[in-house]
């Protein structure tokens, strides 16, 4: 049986409620920035696991990160 | 390479002494400034932002600095909090001491005052009469001098015109030794003699309405002027805005 379209949300591929996405949202984003994203927090996980984007759930201690480099 | 670790703050790894906090916040410090510096300048030049990633992360660095500033801050006034606290235990304990010292000072000092100001207007008294009389002597043994020259026995005259020339000598060296002013010393010599101090100090005229229009125009190449009318301007700069209009001002706005 085909089931109509719907909306759907994720967060590094992982399905979220949807009002998570739809009462944070803060900007819009392509798909395929979307998609660097996900890599991005994939490769960090694996090489820099203190960067904020290898944990993008836990709160950011700029103090404790490295320092941002241009 | 971490160029701020000076002397003073570097700690000194053959002593037991943990480092301190500040000790411990420079090698980060130092990683900030070099990183600073490698974001203002790129290739001897102010570096410019070319994408919406790059500011990003400028941003992500400016937080980060602001970030650090807050957290070394909280520890500066965590590590200055004991202090504060001791020094104001001190205080407490000494300032009613010195304040009922200084009452006493306040409540007896006026009877000093206005022993040398009662002094004061004696030994003026006393100079300008010492100093009348050494006029009165002084023209007193001209005239004498003078009509010794044109006397029959020149020789008593002359010796009653130097008798006089003394007297006016002595009195004018007398007027002299009245003190300028006024003074009290302690039996014991402990401390300086004190003397009335004479102060000196300005006040609008109000008789006259132009008054703040003069002194403006005495003072106008002041700095000081200059800076007082600039916090007045810029204050009604900030509240009127582009609606400012200020005689003599320039109203302009930055973004930054």
């Amino acid at each position: 049986m085909e089931r109509s379209p719907f909306l759907a949300a994720f967060i590094l591929d992982e399905p979220v409620d949807i009002d998570r996405v739809w009462l944070w949202q803060l900007r819009r984003i392509s798909e395929k920035e979307y998609r660097f994203r996900c890599a991005e927090h994939e490769w960090a996980k694996q090489f820099a696991p203190e960067d904020p984007i290898a944990n993008p759930t836990r709160p950011v201690d700029l103090t404790k990160i490295e320092v941002v480099l241009p | 390479m971490n160029t701020l670790v000076t002397g003073s703050l570097a700690h000194d790894p053959s002593t037991n002494n943990p480092p301190s906090a500040a000790e411990e916040a420079m090698e980060r410090i130092g990683q900030l400034v070099d990183a600073a510096k490698a974001w203002a300048i790129v290739d001897g030049k102010p570096r410019s932002i070319a994408d919406e990633h790059q500011a990003a992360r400028v941003k992500d660095f400016l937080d980060q600095l602001r970030a650090e500033w807050k957290k070394c801050d909280d520890l500066r006034k965590a590590e200055k909090k004991p202090h504060d606290e001791a020094a104001a235990a001190v205080q407490a304990a000494w300032n009613p001491i010195l304040s009922a010292l200084t009452k006493c000072a306040d409540l007896v000092k006026p009877i000093e005052t206005d022993w040398l100001q009662r002094e004061d207007r004696r030994l003026a008294q006393e100079r300008q009469e010492r100093e009348a009389a050494a006029e009165r002597a002084r023209q007193e043994a001209v005239a004498l001098e003078q009509a010794a020259l044109k006397a029959k026995d020149q020789g008593a005259a002359q010796i009653r015109a130097q008798a006089a020339a003394d007297a006016a000598q002595q009195a004018a060296r007398a007027a002299a030794a009245v003190p300028q002013r006024a003074q009290t010393r302690g039996s014991y010599g402990a401390a300086p003699a004190r003397s009335l101090r004479t102060t000196w100090r300005a006040e609008l005229d109000g008789a006259d309405p132009q008054a703040i229009l003069k002194a403006t125009r005495h003072y106008r190449n002041a700095a000081e002027l200059r800076d007082v009318l600039l916090t007045l301007a810029n204050r009604d700069a900030r509240t009127l805005k582009e609606r400012a209009k200020i005689p003599g001002m320039k109203i302009t706005s930055t973004k930054e």
